[in-house]
């Protein structure tokens, strides 16, 4: 599964705690869907003892009772993307190229 | 070595109660305490300020910083971020925590000292430690911004100007340019720094366990060709053992509690740069966290190359205080120098650790 924004996983689902622990690391919001009906959306920073550790976007942390949640969507952007050191050397490098072919 | 007996005398009777009168395994020698994420500065690669706008916005209190140093309880604290100088609340943490006479390093990039630093005053425990990546163009270019490097240097100026004491931090990655580096500690060795800091990059691929070797040893490469011929003015802000362990000359194993992470979400497992989740206090991060699991020897991949001061800085004051061999170690390095074996050295450390 590759976790990224639009990504969604059901409770029902097989797969659903092997994606929260992917959607931990995913540095973008999410949206909680709940029995009750409600949705709650926040950054997921950690799942610990059947606990979802949600900041969200307004107030303060909450845990959320897995039980309580019938869905997971990612829905923020992903703020970590194509910010790696790697990409930042790799576009440097191709600037300078570029640079040097002008000369 | 650049840091003054006041601090070593701290350091070292703490060390010593911990190990032999509370007979304390996992102690915390620095806190990491990250008051907030959001950053003047946009640099690649730094996971600390990629989170969404909502994130960034939050910080911890001045209350929530003062407790989590009491409940941590090390000598040290290190405020890194974000950029902590734009905490509206910052002289007002340093100044509790000068109270309780915890020696403060400082991390900025130095873009807002001049116009900030009357808000502060010199003392023996607060440190700047600012962000210099290099000279001007590595610098400029590791924070992917043109003008900074002049900035932090003017910073750098005004504070030592004032009485406060300065340190540089710089992060190298595979790929500096020894001789460049070696230049980078002139200069600031000329500018009249207290000490500077280093460490390698983080870098974790799941590469197989063949390059994973590799990478290591060109670190050593590195600070071998870095380190050789050492000039007299240079001065770090380390102990000598772990000049020592960058260049290969003995290996330490990571002690990731000896600089344990506070943030908004919680006391970080299990160091400064993995995140496996968080506890709510200092107490249950030591007692929940399998700490075998970290660290070289545990073969996890993550830790693999790692090699960076916040995780093996601690483990090498532990040798120093912990062991004679250690002690003596650290008194023939500090008086002539440490052991860097030669560039063309293929000395690879053994892994049984501190030798």
């Amino acid at each position: 599964m590759e976790v990224k924004q639009g990504y969604s996983v059901a409770k029902d689902n097989a797969e659903f705690s092997d994606s929260l622990s992917q959607i931990v690391d995913y540095r973008g919001d999410s949206t909680i869907f709940l029995e009750d009906g409600s949705t709650l959306e926040g950054y997921i920073f950690d799942v610990v003892n059947e606990y979802l550790h949600i900041y969200p976007t307004e107030g303060d942390k909450q845990e959320i009772p897995i039980a309580q949640v019938t869905k997971v969507e990612v829905t923020g952007k992903d703020t970590a993307e194509g910010k790696s050191w790697e990409a930042w050397v790799a576009k440097k490098k191709k600037e300078k190229e570029q640079q040097q072919n002008e000369k | 070595m650049g840091i003054p007996i006041s601090q070593m005398w701290t350091v070292s009777t703490y060390v010593l109660k911990q190990k032999f009168i509370k007979r304390n395994k996992h102690y915390p020698l620095v806190l990491m305490l990250e008051p907030l994420f959001r950053c003047n500065l946009s640099c690649a690669g730094c996971g600390k300020i990629q989170y969404p706008g909502h994130i960034l916005k939050r910080q911890l209190s001045v209350e929530e910083c003062v407790q989590a140093v009491e409940e941590c309880g090390a000598p040290i604290v290190s405020i890194p971020g974000g950029e902590p100088l734009l905490h509206p609340d910052m002289p007002k943490i340093v100044e509790e925590l000068v109270k309780r006479k915890k020696y403060i390093y400082l991390c900025t990039n130095a873009i807002l000292l001049e116009k900030k630093i009357e808000e502060y005053k010199p003392s023996k425990y607060l440190t700047f430690s600012i962000h210099m990546d290099g000279l001007e163009e590595e610098h400029d270019e590791a924070v992917c911004r043109d003008g900074i490097y002049k900035k932090a240097i003017a910073g750098i100026k005004v504070a030592l100007d004032k009485g406060f004491r300065v340190t540089t931090n710089t992060t190298l990655f595979l790929g500096a340019k020894p001789d460049r580096t070696r230049m980078f500690f002139d200069e600031m060795s000329k500018l009249g720094v207290e000490g500077m800091m280093l460490s390698p990059g983080y870098s974790y691929s799941k590469a197989p366990d063949q390059e994973s070797f590799l990478q290591r040893k060109e670190t050593y490469q590195l600070f071998r060709e870095i380190f050789h011929s050492p000039k007299r003015d240079w001065k770090f802000n380390h102990s000598p053992l772990f000049l020592e362990f960058l260049a290969g000359h003995r290996h330490y194993e990571c002690t990731p509690w000896g600089n344990p992470t506070y943030n908004i979400f919680g006391w970080q497992k299990p160091c400064y740069l993995l995140q496996k989740g968080y506890t709510k206090t200092f107490k249950e991060l030591i007692e929940q966290t399998k700490w075998d699991e970290y660290g070289q020897k545990s073969n996890n991949p993550e830790c693999a190359n790692c090699m960076v001061h916040s995780g093996h800085e601690a483990t090498t004051v532990d040798h120093t205080f912990g062991t004679l061999s250690g002690f003596l170690g650290t008194v023939r390095a500090t008086f002539l120098g440490p052991k860097i074996p030669k560039p063309e050295s293929q000395k690879i450390p053994s892994m049984s650790g501190g030798k």
